[in-house]
This record gives C-alpha cells, sequence and structure tokens, in this order.
C-alpha cells in the first residue's frame, strides 16, 4: 500500500499502472548510508566507499559486458569485453585499491620536479656513460609500460582495482621513459647504442608471459627488482642533483610495482595452493635471468653496454672502470639479497632451505 | 634550543613538514615511523599530510611499527650536521646512501616483514625532505642517548 508520505513508492505504483519498467530506480543496499568525507584527512579512497555489493569480489567472474561492479545487471546487453582474466586468484592482491590510490597521490613530473638546471657539462666519458645508460633504462621502461598494458584490457571488471593499479604503473614507466630520455639528450650527449642480442631483445621473454602471474614474476619481481636495486644505487652514481632526484623519484615508484607483484604472489600461493609449483617454476626463470641476465632487464647483467656504463660511472671514469666494476659486483650482491627477501615475504622462501633456489644466487651472497 | 633526540625536536621538525609546500608536493604518506638512537626509541605517525603521536617508546614497541632507522648516535649527529650545513643531506649521509652503505641498512623492520618495510623506499623522498627541514632547528646534541627514565 503507498502512503502519501512516501513519493518514492508513489511513483512507482505509479509507473507500475501505467507499465514503465521503473526497476533501476530500486534502492540500493547503501542507500542512506552517506560516508563522512571530512572524518580522514586523506580524502575520499576507494578503499573506503565500497561496502555492500560494491565491495563483493566475486571468485570468478562471469561479467563479459563491462558491467561496473556493484551495479544492477541488465539482460540483452552484448559481449563488449573478451576478458581471459576473470578469477580473482589470477590477479587479487589485499591492497591493491590501497597501492592504486598511493600511485594516485605520488605522481611527479619530470618537467618541474628535476632540477634540470644543476647539470652542467661534465667529462666526456662521464656523459657519454650517462647517456648509455640512459637509452637502456629508456628502453627498459618502453617495455614495462606495454607488457603490462597488453593485460589491462583483458581484466574483468569487476577486479577493477589491481586493473586500475595497472594503468597507474604504465603512466609511472611512461614518466620513467620520459624523465631518462631527457636526461639522454639535455647535456649534449644524445642516445646512445641500443640493447638487443642474439638472445633477445630486452623483454621479449616478458611478453611471451600466458599468464598474468608468469608476467608479474618476471616483471614485477625479477625485472622490476633489478631495476628497483639500481635506481636506489644510482645516488651513488649521481654527478648533480638531477640526478639524484631522478634515481629517488623513480626507485619510488618502481617499489610500488614490485610491491604489487609481491602482494599478488602472496595472495595467489596463499589461496591457490595447487598452483605454488607452477610459481615456483616461474621463479626458477627470474632466477636464471637474474643470474645471467638472460632477461635483457637487468641494467648490471654482463654483456651489456649498460654494465661498461654503470662500471665508469660508479668508478668515476673510464681510467677507473676496475673500481666501478667492484661497485657494480655490490650492485648485483645486493639485486641478489633484496629478491630473496621479497620471495620470501611473498610466501615462497621454501626454495632456499631445499635446494630449489638457483645455486648461483648462494655464490653471489658468498662471493661478493 | 630542541636537543637531539627528542619528542621535542621530532615536533619542531613535522611542524615544518606539515607546511612545507615541497614536503606536501611528495604527495601522501601512510607510515609508522620509528627512530632509534642509542637507547632510545621515538615512533612517529605519517599520516597524510599530518605527522602525529611522536611520542617516546619502549624497544619493545618497535615491532609495531613499518620500520625504524637504526644508526650509531654519532652517525645520527653526522647526517644532521651535514643537513644543517648543506641545506640538505650530503650524497654521503641521504636515508637511501646509508641504507645501502651500512652493513645492516638503515631502515629496518623488527619482525621482518619485508613489505611493511619497503614503505622505507615507497615514501623515501618525503622521509629525506622531513629529514632535510631539520636544517631549519637549531638543535643540540645529547648523544650517546641513554634510556629516559
Amino acid at each position: 500500500m503507498v502512503t502519501a508520505n512516501d513519493p518514492f513508492a508513489t511513483y512507482k505504483e505509479y509507473g507500475k499502472e501505467q507499465g514503465y519498467d521503473l526497476r533501476w530506480l530500486e534502492r540500493r543496499d547503501v542507500w542512506g548510508q552517506q560516508l563522512d568525507s571530512t572524518a580522514k584527512k586523506g580524502g575520499l579512497l576507494l578503499q573506503d566507499v565500497d561496502s555492500g555489493v560494491a565491495a563483493e569480489v566475486p571468485d570468478e567472474s562471469r561479467n563479459l559486458t563491462g558491467r561496473t561492479r556493484g551495479s544492477i545487471p541488465r539482460t540483452g546487453v552484448p559481449r563488449v569485453g573478451n576478458y581471459s582474466v576473470r578469477t580473482k586468484a589470477d590477479i587479487w592482491l589485499r591492497n591493491g585499491a590501497e597501492l592504486y590510490e598511493e600511485a594516485v597521490a605520488r605522481q611527479w613530473a619530470s618537467a618541474t620536479d628535476i632540477p634540470w638546471h644543476t647539470i652542467k657539462p661534465l667529462p666526456d666519458d662521464i656523459e657519454r656513460a650517462e647517456c648509455q645508460l640512459a637509452t637502456f633504462i629508456t628502453e627498459v621502461e618502453f617495455v614495462a609500460g606495454d607488457v603490462p598494458g597488453k593485460w589491462i584490457s583483458a581484466v574483468t571488471p569487476d577486479y577493477y582495482e589491481p586493473r586500475m593499479y595497472l594503468i597507474s604503473q604504465v603512466m609511472d614507466e611512461a614518466r620513467h621513459l620520459d624523465v631518462f630520455r631527457k636526461r639522454a639528450l639535455v647535456n649534449g650527449g644524445g642516445l646512445m647504442r641500443r640493447t638487443g642480442n642474439t638472445q633477445g631483445v630486452v623483454g621479449g621473454n616478458i611478453d611471451s608471459a600466458r599468464d598474468f602471474t608468469e608476467m608479474s614474476a618476471r616483471l614485477h619481481i625479477s625485472g622490476e627488482g633489478s631495476v628497483l636495486t639500481l635506481f636506489r644505487m644510482g645516488e651513488l652514481m649521481a654527478y648533480n642533483d638531477a640526478e639524484k632526484h631522478i634515481y629517488r623519484l623513480c626507485a619510488q615508484d618502481e617499489s610500488r610495482h614490485v610491491a604489487f607483484g609481491v602482494m599478488h604472489l602472496q595472495y595467489l600461493g596463499s589461496i591457490e595452493t595447487d598452483r605454488r609449483e607452477e610459481i615456483q617454476s616461474y621463479l626458477d626463470e627470474a632466477e636464471r635471468a637474474l643470474v645471467t641476465g638472460a632477461s635483457g632487464q637487468n641494467p648490471a647483467a654482463r654483456g651489456l653496454a649498460s654494465n661498461a656504463a654503470l662500471a665508469v660511472l660508479l668508478g668515476g671514469g673510464d681510467d677507473k672502470v676496475d673500481e666501478g666494476m667492484k661497485t657494480l659486483l655490490a650492485v648485483r650482491q645486493r639485486q641478489v639479497k633484496e629478491y630473496v627477501q621479497r620471495v620470501r615475504v611473498a610466501g615462497f622462501g621454501e626454495r632456499f632451505e631445499n635446494g630449489r633456489a638457483n645455486p648461483m644466487l648462494e655464490q653471489y651472497l658468498k662471493v661478493y | 634550543m630542541p636537543v637531539f633526540p627528542s619528542t621535542e625536536w621530532l615536533e619542531a621538525v613535522a611542524q615544518r613538514a606539515m607546511a612545507d609546500e615541497r614536503y606536501r608536493r611528495y604527495g601522501r604518506v601512510d607510515a609508522l615511523v620509528g627512530i632509534k638512537v642509542g637507547d632510545r626509541q621515538f615512533r612517529m605517525t605519517f599520516d597524510v599530510f599530518d605527522i602525529r603521536d611522536i611520542r617516546e617508546i619502549a624497544n619493545e614497541d618497535l615491532r609495531d611499527l613499518d620500520f625504524f632507522l637504526l644508526m650509531e648516535p654519532e652517525r645520527w649527529q653526522a647526517m644532521l650536521d651535514s643537513v644543517k650545513a648543506e641545506g640538505h643531506a650530503g650524497l654521503d649521509y641521504t636515508l637511501n646512501t646509508l641504507d645501502l652503505k651500512l652493513p645492516d641498512g638503515l631502515a629496518i623492520n623488527a619482525m621482518g616483514d619485508g613489505y611493511r618495510m619497503d614503505k622505507f623506499f615507497r615514501f623515501n623522498e618525503s622521509l629525506q625532505r622531513f629529514f632535510d627541514l631539520s636544517a631549519e632547528v637549531e638543535t643540540t646534541f645529547e648523544l650517546p642517548a641513554p634510556a629516559a627514565d
């Protein structure tokens, strides 16, 4: 029965009588639950607003129509997305929304946040090495944007948090690409020799991943982990404030990317225990790449032009390459140490106790 | 004149950070951060752009933090002296460089939680700016720092 003081019910009744479908006017489960957006100093975050049905993340998604999670489905909508990632465990992590919000809040601009004026003419050998390294990193970051980019449209909108996080990562990588391109060109040096050899170009094997977790293990844990260590060491080979800022700001972004990969592996490994062996095999491959440089993503790997450039920068010139090589070995050792720590956090540390881990990892830790 | 280490000193730096445009430009920070100087420990809550709940804590309370910064008292003073002299940390005294060069690192999570520890890297530029702003604080040192009564 419609009461005079309930206009919503009155409209519904009227619509029904007139033959209109007014189901879209149904009140949702959160109707009337206004959030206090002033209560939190950090503003309104995704993790704050999702409640009720909007917060229900299905273990498996049959959403192929682009329907926003939590909205009311309707019939007759064509399938617009051929989403291959429709199982929660395949992409989920517990803090996807938090990492996305952090990424958005901590964006920076290479044009204005880098004190470019502090870059002064450098000795030729140093400038050439800077430009060679910048060229390599530009190439790596191009791949680091392309690879997650390919997966974004493959993820069902029901898992929008990791999907949006990947979008933010692509933006980060674009910024890294632009800042290192600027570094190569700002001081009269120029872009140097590209990478790529008979064993494969940068990113070649990441691109061929058949599964999101396979890609994430290669990109986030192995590749970005190595690059993060390098960015952190960047301060040791910076010749001015501009370069220090570049490395520090890039390292911040990179550590978010690594955190995504670690937390995803942690989630998947705890939910789908029957996939642990599969993940271990990804880590086998990641370790081979780490110790041999086979992935082409690690600028510190032996045999790459970027490796020699790093030795020049870390040593302080062409004539101090041997000294630079010693520091570079310390970089490699730290890459291995940090990799081991991340794999432990991800919940796969048993490989370091049961003999599964690549024996060369231990050699690195012992020798250097 | 604030004494390092003390809650007063940390509050003086925090006040400057919260009012600093560049600190805010680096974006929100969400981390429970500690410092350990000699036998004394302090914690701070970095809550978006606020830095609050600054207080001295017991050694065992360090386990509640995302990470804490640990150096010998003399190195703390050398870092802050470098900041004072140059207006910002010199190359050998940035948080990142110290973390790389110290045998056990600078930032530590007491429970070995690498994910929480990673916040040191994720918010590094903001934390660096925080300590760089100590250049504006007239500091006296009481080192080494014995445990408070």
